[in-house]
C-alpha cells in the first residue's frame, strides 16, 4: 500500500520521524505481546504458587508503569534524553531476557516493577520526542503511522511465534529482540532537547483546562475498556469469538489508528474522538442487551476500531496543548497513566468483579459513561487551529482548480 | 492590441488599499483609451459598490449561482466619468446574507461550478466590450473566492505594507499558495503599499536607500516588488474622493500610480 498520500506534506525531517517512528513502536509493540503473554510469563516466574501471586505481579507491573511515567515526565528536561532513553530500553530488554532464568515470589516482586519501570520511565520522553519534531497539522498522522508500525511489528512476532510454535522461552527472546529494536532509533537523532527558556516553556493557564476536558473521557475511555475486558464469558461457547474477535480488535487498532490520524490532521482531534466514543457506546449497549456470540464479536470489531481512533488522538493531544519542555509531563500525565490503568483494570477476572455487579449492568453503565464523556469534549476547544484546516482545505480546492483552468485553456 | 490580460489585486491582510489602488489604475487605463473591466470579488466584504455609489439590482453573485449572465449585471461608467474608453464594472452583494450564502452554504463542488461560470463570463466580457484588460478586486487571505480569483488571473498582484504581520503573511501565501498558481500559468508581484516615512523628503531612517530595502524584502518574500507607494493621509482618510488618478492628476499619489501603471503595462506585455 502506497504511503504517499499520508505522508506527502510531511514537515517532519526524515531522520526524526524514523527515530520517532522506531523508538515508540518498538517499546509499544514489546508492551503489547507482552500484555498478551503476561499471565503465562508471569505464571512461569511462580509455577508452584497460587493464582493471586501471579495478581501481584500485575499490580506491580502496571502500578510501576505508572510511577515511573510520571517520575519519567517530571526529571524527563532535567536529564539529556538520550541519557534517560538508553538505560529505559536497555533495562527493557535486559529484564525481559532473565525472565526465564529465575523463579520465585521475591523474583516475581523484582521483576514485574522491573518490566513495569522499563515501560513507564523514558515513555513520556518518547511520546514527547513525536510532538517535538512534528507540526501540528502532521502530528496526528505521524502518530497513526506509529501505531500502524507497531501493530505490524506485533502482529510480525505473532506470526513467527505462532508458525515457528515457538516455547515460551522463545517467546520471551524474541521479545527482547522487539524491544532492541527500539535502539536502532538512537542511531538517527541526537535526541537533543529545543534550548528554550522558562518562559518559552510557561503555558497559559487555559491551556491546563483544554487538558481536562481531553484528559476526563480518556480516563473514562481507559476504565470502561479496562473493566469491559471481562465481560465476554470465558465459556467454551465463546473461544472461538474470542480469539477471532481479538484478532480483529487489533486489526482493527491498526487500520483505524492511521485513519483516525489522517482524520485528525484533516479535520481536527473531536471528530474521531466523538465518533469512537459513540461507536463504544453502542457496542457496550448491545452486549449490554444481549451477550451472545455475534454481539460479541460485533463488540471486539468495534472496540477495536474505537481504541484505533482514540490511541492515535490522544497520542497527539498532549502534544497539541503543550510546548517543548512541559510535554514530558503532559504525556506522563495525560497518555501514560490512563492506558496503565485500562490494561491493569483489564487483569481483574470476570467473577470478582460479576460478584458486585451482572455483566449486563456493567456493560449498561459503561455505554452511559462514554455517552457522558462526550459532553467535555464539546465544551473543549478543538487543538487543530481552524486555520490549518482551512489551509488545507483551500490546497486541495487550489489542486481541483487546476484542472478547470486547464480545461478552459484547452478549450478556449 | 493583443494583451487581453487578467489582472488580480489581493493581499494577505484587509486594509492595504487594494480597492482604491485597483480602481485609479483601472480608470487610468479607460482616461487613456483602453477599454477596462473592473470586477468588485472581494465577496466577503465589497466595497465597490459603495465607492461608486451605485444601487445594481443584480450582483456578480448572481452570475455566480447561475442566476444571471454577466451582461446583467456589469455597466460601462467610462462616459459618466468622462473617460476615453470603456470603464465597465461589476459589483458584488454586501447584504449579509448573500456573504453568508457565498462563505458558508457553499460546499466545494459549488465553488468549482461557480469558477466554470466565470470563465465563462469572462470570456464574453472580453469579447462583447472588446477589453484591454480585466481587472479583479480580491478578499484579502486564503479563503474561496480570493482563490479562485486568483487562479483565473494572469498576473497577480500582492499589496502589501511594511509590517512585520504583513511580511510573515505574504511569504507564507506565497509558499502556501502563490507558487501552486504558477503552475496555471500567472505570475505574481509585489507592490508596496502605505509606505511610512517613503515620501522623497523624509528623513526616516531606513529609507534613505529604498532600493536596497525593497532588494531585501525581495529576498524575504520571495517575489519582486513592481511599485511602492508611500502613506498618504489625505487619501487614507478622504471622505468622498477616491478617483484621484481622474480627479487629481498632479496629486503624488497619482503619479506614482501613473508609474505603476506603466510597470503593468510592461509586464503584461512580457
Amino acid at each position: 500500500m502506497s504511503m504517499n498520500f499520508v505522508i506527502k506534506s510531511f514537515k517532519v525531517p526524515t531522520r526524526k520521524f524514523a527515530a520517532a517512528t522506531i523508538l515508540t513502536s518498538g517499546t509499544l509493540a514489546w508492551f503489547f505481546l507482552l500484555n498478551f503473554y503476561i499471565s503465562d510469563i508471569l505464571t512461569s516466574v511462580t509455577p508452584n504458587e497460587p493464582l493471586n501471586y501471579f495478581n501481584i505481579g500485575q499490580i506491580l507491573f502496571y502500578g510501576f508503569a505508572i510511577f515511573s511515567a510520571l517520575v519519567g515526565s517530571f526529571i524527563g528536561r532535567k536529564i539529556s534524553r538520550r541519557k534517560l532513553l538508553f538505560p529505559w530500553i536497555l533495562i527493557g530488554v535486559i529484564s525481559t531476557v532473565i525472565l526465564p532464568f529465575f523463579h520465585g515470589i521475591f523474583f516475581l516482586t523484582i521483576i514485574s516493577s522491573l518490566l513495569g519501570m522499563s515501560l513507564g520511565l523514558g515513555l513520556p520522553s518518547s511520546m514527547a520526542f513525536i510532538s517535538d519534531c512534528t507540526e501540528i497539522e502532521e502530528r496526528a498522522r505521524v502518530s497513526g503511522i506509529i501505531i500502524l508500525a507497531t501493530f505490524i511489528l506485533a502482529f510480525v512476532a505473532m506470526a513467527i511465534i505462532r508458525t515457528l510454535g515457538l516455547e515460551l522461552v522463545n517467546v520471551i527472546f524474541l521479545f527482547a529482540i522487539v524491544r532492541s529494536t527500539s535502539l536502532i532509533a538512537l542511531a538517527f537523532d541526537k535526541f537533543e532537547y529545543q534550548s528554550l527558556k522558562p518562559t518559552q516553556v510557561r503555558l497559559p493557564n487555559i491551556a491546563y483546562k483544554e487538558f481536562l476536558f481531553y484528559l476526563f473521557p480518556w480516563i473514562m475511555f481507559s476504565v470502561a475498556a479496562g473493566l469491559a475486558w471481562s465481560l465476554i464469558p470465558l465459556k467454551p461457547e465463546f473461544d472461538a469469538v474470542r480469539s477471532l474477535g481479538t484478532n480483529l480488535r487489533y486489526v482493527g487498532i491498526a487500520i483505524f489508528g492511521l485513519i483516525s490520524g489522517i482524520t485528525a490532521d484533516r479535520y481536527g482531534r473531536k471528530p474521531p474522538i466523538i465518533a469512537a466514543l459513540i461507536m463504544l457506546g453502542l457496542s457496550f449497549a448491545l452486549i449490554g442487551f444481549n451477550m451472545n456470540q455475534t454481539n460479541a464479536l460485533i463488540y471486539l470489531v468495534v472496540s477495536g476500531i474505537a481504541w484505533g481512533l482514540l490511541f492515535v488522538v490522544f497520542l497527539a493531544i498532549p502534544g497539541d496543548l503543550s510546548k517543548p519542555g512541559s510535554r514530558e509531563t503532559f504525556y506522563g500525565i495525560g497518555y501514560i497513566a490512563p492506558l496503565a490503568i485500562l490494561f491493569a483494570l483489564s487483569s481483574i477476572p470476570g467473577e470478582t468483579m460479576f460478584t458486585y455487579i451482572s455483566a449486563s449492568s456493567l456493560s449498561q453503565v459503561l455505554s452511559f459513561i462514554l455517552f457522558m464523556s462526550i459532553i467535555p469534549i464539546l465544551m473543549a476547544t478543538e487543538t487543530l487551529p481552524k486555520e490549518r484546516m482551512q489551509e488545507r482545505k483551500m490546497k486541495n480546492h487550489l489542486k481541483k482548480l487546476e484542472e478547470i483552468i486547464e480545461e478552459n485553456k484547452e478549450a478556449g | 492590441m493583443g494583451d487581453r490580460k487578467t489582472l488580480a489585486f489581493h493581499s494577505y491582510k484587509g486594509g492595504t488599499g487594494k480597492t482604491t489602488l485597483i480602481t485609479n489604475i483601472a480608470a487610468l487605463y479607460a482616461k487613456n483609451g483602453l477599454n477596462v473591466g473592473l470586477l468588485d470579488f472581494d465577496l466577503y466584504a465589497p466595497s465597490l459598490v459603495s465607492y461608486f455609489r451605485k444601487k445594481p439590482n443584480l450582483f456578480l453573485n448572481d452570475v455566480l449561482s447561475g442566476q444571471a449572465e454577466i451582461f446583467d449585471v456589469v455597466e460601462d461608467i467610462g462616459s459618466e466619468l468622462n473617460l476615453k474608453g470603456k470603464f465597465i464594472v461589476g459589483f458584488s452583494s454586501s447584504r449579509k446574507e448573500d456573504i453568508k450564502e457565498i462563505e458558508v452554504r457553499h460546499d466545494s463542488k459549488w465553488q468549482l461550478q461557480a469558477v466554470r461560470r466565470f470563465l465563462k463570463a469572462k470570456q464574453e466580457l472580453f469579447k462583447k466590450y472588446n477589453l484591454d484588460y480585466l481587472f479583479l478586486d480580491t478578499s484579502p487571505g486564503i479563503r474561496y473566492w480570493s482563490i479562485n480569483t486568483l487562479a483565473t488571473a494572469d498576473l497577480l498582484f500582492l499589496l502589501m505594507k511594511d509590517s512585520d504581520m504583513d511580511i510573515d503573511g505574504t511569504r507564507k501565501m506565497i509558499n502556501d499558495i502563490y507558487d501552486s498558481l504558477s503552475r496555471f500559468g500567472s505570475k505574481y508581484y509585489i507592490i508596496l503599499n502605505k509606505v511610512p516615512g517613503a515620501l522623497p523628503n523624509s528623513r526616516i531612517e531606513g529609507f534613505s536607500n529604498e532600493k536596497a530595502w525593497i532588494e531585501e524584502l525581495e529576498r524575504v518574500v520571495g517575489a519582486k516588488v513592481v511599485g511602492s507607494i508611500p502613506c498618504f493621509c489625505d487619501i487614507q482618510f478622504s471622505r468622498h474622493e477616491f478617483l484621484f488618478s481622474i480627479n487629481q492628476p498632479n496629486h503624488p499619489f497619482s503619479t506614482k500610480i501613473s508609474s505603476i501603471a506603466e510597470n503593468l503595462k510592461v509586464l503584461c506585455e512580457q
